[in-house]
């Protein structure tokens, strides 16, 4: 196949890199913001909230530079962050160790703003060397309902120099606890919903609930050291920066050096990152827009229900509401929402 | 799961028998009548999906089909699968959503949604474009075979089980090539840049010896005992004829 993809398909290739540019790509872009973000959100709507969500938390970074009495600007600040000794491991082996601690800490944490949790065993694991230079930073697998195997949170040690120990905290909420090992083994282990939805997905509702989830570190008590913080901003940050890119990519004609410029001028991204992230939504339209869609819904949703509930809103039994039935659409979790808040006024 | 499809069946057909005797008017009936249909469909449904697709049965644990993997890029599986949305779509769209109480009608809206866009995905040709350097079947299946994904390596069978799938990995192989010459001629083809990237993750695959292969890679953490002994002669006979057969230096 080497040979093939080598000699033959090469030869054949696209310079283009959207997917408008195929025949009938304009619809099938559609398609696919369809199914990924299910919603009816236009790429020029996403596009504008992406610019819009990029100018704020860049906002929010500044007071964050204040905050530690960093002088310089933002872009100083990324390279304060990104090179300086402080915030990196020198052993692997302390760097898995960061992040178990962090997982005692976090599940009592959660106990705060969850009254239900899942029963699969779980479990923080370093990347397999053979496969951590092509592994994400960190992800999840999850486990059996069955409890043979546990859910199971990877952290890649490859290169530890990339993996600032600012980053690890919104991280491990996005893919573990409360994120994703919460959301589907909860789902999973709920016996009462038929087989499909047990064992179902929907990238907004899923990759929202993960981006809600590291919203949730100051109400939880984690956050507590500024740069925390600061990594929390910077993973929304660049949730937001895909919103711009991949309806830029497929809707908007940009090229991949456009792209790669926009990442630079807005973010702390190094090359090896950006052009593998840029390729990545080359190759995969729409599902980079899931994110931000998501948590932006669910976090409306949430909003909502408080401000109708007021005194009665008990955010434990918000997340019980949001996550016992399972991924579902953002506009059906928002009338399932709605008629749970009726039921209570 | 089998068993459970079975008695909610005969559940069903019990009501059934009994409707002759039964006041039909009774609004409970009917809607205890339409749960039951529906949640059979549901039940049927998921069965025949994992038979469809055994990888996804080994990702949820359900290891039935572990010797099994669709060639997903063909165009039986691509009837099979549109023939079986059509035939549960209408089915459920046979079942009256007004009888359905709360959570019946969430997983019928759900399950009328997984169909629809299923079928509304017909229109635009994903099986033109079946790899590149992000979803790549290759790096799955070196994944899957290293065993830090979901297929199990711990009896012989599990092995036997890998080697039977490695047979049709390289049935997914050809048909992966076959579909991209076929985008070659439709003008529906991937950016350069992306199979630029492609073609060294899997030269990195294709080696002199099996032990060189990422397969190899589990073999250190287990415990030499002599059933792993055993085992490792399996896995190295699997490795060989995994490794010659999917990656061939020479041919395609």
């Amino acid at each position: 196949m080497s040979n093939f993809i080598g000699d033959d398909y090469l030869t054949g290739a696209r310079e283009s890199v959207g997917l408008s540019a195929l025949p009938n790509g304009e619809n099938w872009y559609a398609y696919m913001v369809r199914v990924r973000t299910t919603t009816e959100m236009t790429p020029d709507e996403i596009h504008q909230i992406g610019l819009d969500e990029v100018a704020r938390i860049q906002g929010e970074m500044r007071t964050v530079m204040e905050e530690v009495g960093f002088e310089g600007d933002l872009k100083e600040f990324f390279e304060f962050v990104n090179t300086d000794e402080q915030f990196y491991f020198d052993e692997a082996e302390k760097f898995i160790q960061g992040y178990r601690d962090m997982s005692d800490r976090i599940s009592a944490l959660a106990k705060n703003l969850f009254e239900i949790f899942p029963t699969t065993a779980f479990e923080v694991r370093r990347v397999e060397p053979f496969r951590e230079q092509s592994a994400s930073g960190g992800s999840y697998m999850a486990g059996t309902a069955d409890g043979s195997r546990p859910g199971v949170f990877y952290a890649n040690a490859y290169d530890l120099k990339a993996r600032g120990k600012w980053a690890m905290e919104a991280l491990f909420l996005h893919e573990a606890i409360p994120g994703h090992h919460f959301q589907i083994m909860i789902q999973r282990e709920n016996a009462d919903l038929p087989d499909f939805r047990r064992y179902g997905s929907f990238t907004a509702f899923s990759e929202g609930w993960g981006l809600y989830a590291e919203s949730l570190g100051k109400e939880l008590g984690v956050y507590t050291d500024p740069y925390q913080y600061f990594g929390r901003l910077n993973a929304e940050l660049w949730r937001s920066i895909r919103l711009v890119v991949d309806t830029g990519i497929h809707a908007k004609g940009w090229t991949r050096q456009q792209v790669l410029d926009y990442m630079y001028e807005n973010s702390a991204v190094a090359e090896a990152r950006a052009v593998a992230e840029a390729e990545r939504f080359m190759a995969i339209p729409g599902q980079a827009l899931a994110y931000k869609v998501g948590q932006l819904k669910i976090r409306e949703i949430r909003d909502s229900a408080e401000v109708r509930l007021g005194d009665k809103f008990d955010v434990r039994k918000f997340h019980t509401e949001v996550l016992r039935d399972g991924a579902m659409p953002l506009s059906i979790l928002e009338a399932k929402i709605d008629r749970w808040v009726e039921a209570q006024i | 799961m089998k068993l459970l499809a079975g008695a909610t069946l005969a559940v069903v057909l019990l009501l059934a028998a009994c409707g002759d005797t039964a006041d039909r008017s009774a609004p409970e009936a009917t809607e205890v009548d339409a749960s039951l249909t529906l949640n059979v469909l549901f039940e049927e449904y998921f069965e025949r999906n994992l038979e469809l697709n055994p990888i996804s049965a080994t990702f949820i644990g359900d290891y039935r089909y572990n010797d099994r993997m669709a060639n997903s890029n063909s165009p039986e599986y691509r009837a099979a699968e549109t023939a079986m949305d059509e035939e549960f779509l209408k089915r459920l769209l046979a079942i009256d959503r007004e009888e359905l109480e709360h959570q019946d009608q969430l997983s019928y809206d759900l399950f009328r949604i997984n169909r629809e866009q299923s079928l509304e995905g017909n229109e635009f040709p994903f099986h033109l474009q079946p790899i590149n350097q992000f979803y790549s079947l290759t790096n799955f299946f070196v994944q899957l075979g290293s065993g830090a994904s979901v297929h199990p390596f711990k009896t012989v069978k599990d092995y036997d089980d890998f080697l039977s799938r490695a047979d049709q990995f390289a049935i997914n192989i050809d048909q992966v090539i076959t579909n991209m010459r076929d985008g070659m001629r439709e003008g529906i083809v991937q950016p350069r840049i992306l199979m630029e990237k492609l073609v060294p993750q899997i030269d990195s695959q294709i080696v002199d010896s099996p032990n060189d292969s990422s397969f190899y890679a589990r073999l250190p953490r287990c415990p030499m005992t002599s059933t792993m002994q055993i085992v490792s002669v399996l896995l190295l006979r699997t490795m060989t004829r995994f490794v010659t057969r999917s990656f061939p230096r020479t041919s395609d």
